[in-house]
């Protein structure tokens, strides 16, 4: 059983949406895109999409009352809203230097969470 | 009135202006003061919490607080000084900055040399004229980026964004990642705004409408917004009442595009571009007016914060040089013209000795093109698109002819001219 999907390619401004045919969900021919980058994009795309994730989590005893956060690595694109539940409970305490760990291997993908900014404690 | 003499003044502590400060540090000048408007360096980037900073210049895929703290950091470490809450109210044609802060009072600088680095701020939506009441629930997008990743308040439950410009496009995403149902992005032009990245990551990710060739015709709402009327648009951007709707929403965003923030330079005298909205500037990033340099988005529009960080050097660099008093004026100024499809080349003048790095901002999308430089220099580009800018560098060429070179983009051949 063959199925098409489309997948809009993002490595350069030209934006190629590729065509690719799938049988028992594995790809089999990816057609009108530009370059091998472009074709291994959407492959990737179709196999095991990924993401950058970042979010803020709460920050008390801070000038401000957010701390911006970001997981070290891409995250499985289906993970993200997972990341994002398991994330909304937390709060920090300032001070906070940049990159310290908010949560050691999130949800077991092999990333950290890690601030993104320095915050001083009031 | 206090008084001071200072080598450099920069007008705005972020990317640009600390790129700015510390080229000119690391070029031997001593007394480098920024003059920051916020409570924090940094300009806009703190509150850029998504990653896609410093892939060109660091080679990294950072955020934007981790990206400009480097710059923070490299600006505290060479010892330069910055005054924050400090409102720059005029710069006069002698390069006099009138200033004022809570802790100085009014002081008066006298700067050898001035890098303005202003940024710029978002076009406000009272400017769209859309019918209707001024209720609660609409924000401009950096506006709402601010109260939710810096301020931590959620706007709404069910969002419609206007514009898809980059900012628009985030803060879809962003609504959409903290459990708000994101009802449509609409925009008027029949093609996306922003970065396809962005299209694809923020909008197509979530399932969210984009609703190309679309407009706002009227708020619902009186206290607070309760929903908005759309409609598509014909050819010539007028609303077709045949297709009208009304979309349930309680939080308006509105991305209708960025204006270089440049009262102060038009007060000083500066020779402004009016397609930019920025000064004219040379390849040294000098304006018309000596001694005084521009970087970032005071300039034009920047994609890219990579790109506002490399004008930055270039400017800091040049007030440098100024500042030690060699700097003479460029031997020849060749004017860069808009020709055919070009909305704007940056910078407007070159001098032909030296290669310089231009960027150009085209009018609409066109597949096989080739960008012509006068009668001297072509590159070929396969698609060029206005919400990506071009970028070239043209070689240091002591042929040049003096005159105005008009910039110009034709198509290479008959076949798909608009993409």
């Amino acid at each position: 059983m063959t199925q098409t999907r489309e997948v809009t390619c993002i490595i350069c401004p030209l934006g190629c949406k590729a065509k690719l045919i799938l049988d028992e969900g594995k790809v089999i021919s990816v057609t009108n895109i530009e370059c091998p980058r472009g074709e291994a994009y959407a492959i990737t795309e179709i196999n095991a999409p990924v993401r950058d994730f970042f979010t803020t989590v709460k920050v008390a005893g801070a000038r401000v009352p957010m701390l911006p956060v970001r997981a070290t690595g891409p995250i499985p694109k289906d993970k993200m809203m997972a990341c994002i539940r398991e994330v909304s409970e937390i709060v920090v305490q300032a001070p906070i230097p940049l990159g310290t760990v908010i949560v050691k291997n999130l949800l077991n993908l092999g990333v950290d969470l890690v601030s993104t900014r320095s915050l001083d404690a009031m | 009135m206090r008084q001071r003499d200072v080598e450099l003044a920069i007008v705005g502590g972020g990317a640009a202006g600390l790129a700015a400060a510390i080229a000119a540090r690391r070029a031997g000048v001593s007394d480098v003061l920024i003059l920051e408007r916020g409570q924090d360096l940094g300009g806009i980037l703190p509150q850029c919490i998504h990653t896609g900073f410093g892939l060109h210049y660091f080679g990294e895929n950072l955020t934007g607080p981790e990206y400009v703290s480097r710059f923070i950091k490299q600006a505290n470490a060479l010892r330069v000084e910055h005054k924050l809450e400090t409102m720059v109210l005029k710069i006069a044609p002698n390069r006099t900055i009138r200033a004022i802060n809570r802790v100085d009072g009014p002081m008066c600088l006298r700067p050898k040399a001035i890098v303005l680095a202003m940024g710029c701020r978002e076009r406000p939506w009272g400017t769209l004229g859309i019918p209707g009441a001024r209720p609660a629930g609409i924000f401009t997008a950096g506006t709402a980026q601010w109260l939710m990743d810096i301020g931590g308040h959620m706007l709404g439950k069910r969002i419609v964004i206007l514009g898809s410009g980059d900012v628009g496009l985030i803060m879809a995403r962003r609504f959409a990642m903290e459990g708000a149902n994101v009802e449509a992005v609409i925009e008027v032009m029949p093609y996306p705004g922003g970065l396809s990245r962005n299209v694809v990551q923020c909008v197509d990710d979530f399932n969210i409408p984009l609703l190309l060739s679309h407009t706002i015709t009227r708020i619902h709402g009186s206290d607070r917004l309760e929903g908005v009327r759309i409609a598509q648009v014909d050819t010539r951007r007028k609303p077709m009442p045949e297709t009208e709707r009304s979309l349930k929403c309680d939080t308006l965003v509105v991305s209708v595009g960025l204006i270089p923030e440049n009262e102060l330079s038009r007060d000083a005298g500066l020779l402004v571009d009016e397609q930019t909205g920025g000064p004219v500037v040379d390849e040294n990033m000098a304006t018309s007016l000596r001694g005084v340099f521009a970087c970032g988005n005071v300039v034009h529009i920047n994609d890219l914060v990579d790109h506002v960080t490399w004008s930055g050097e270039i400017a800091g660099k040049s007030a440098a040089r100024y500042a030690f008093g060699s700097f003479p004026p460029p031997r020849r100024r060749i004017r860069l013209r808009p020709g055919r499809n070009v909305r704007y080349v940056v910078p407007q003048i070159i001098s032909g000795v030296k290669p310089v790095t231009c960027y150009l901002r085209v009018k609409r999308p066109m597949r096989r093109v080739v960008i012509h430089v006068g009668d001297t220099y072509t590159f070929f580009r396969r698609i060029v698109r206005p919400p990506e800018i071009e970028v070239f560098t043209l070689p240091g060429d002591e042929q040049i002819k003096d005159g105005p070179m008009v910039v110009s983009i034709t198509m290479r051949d008959n076949r798909d001219a608009d993409a």
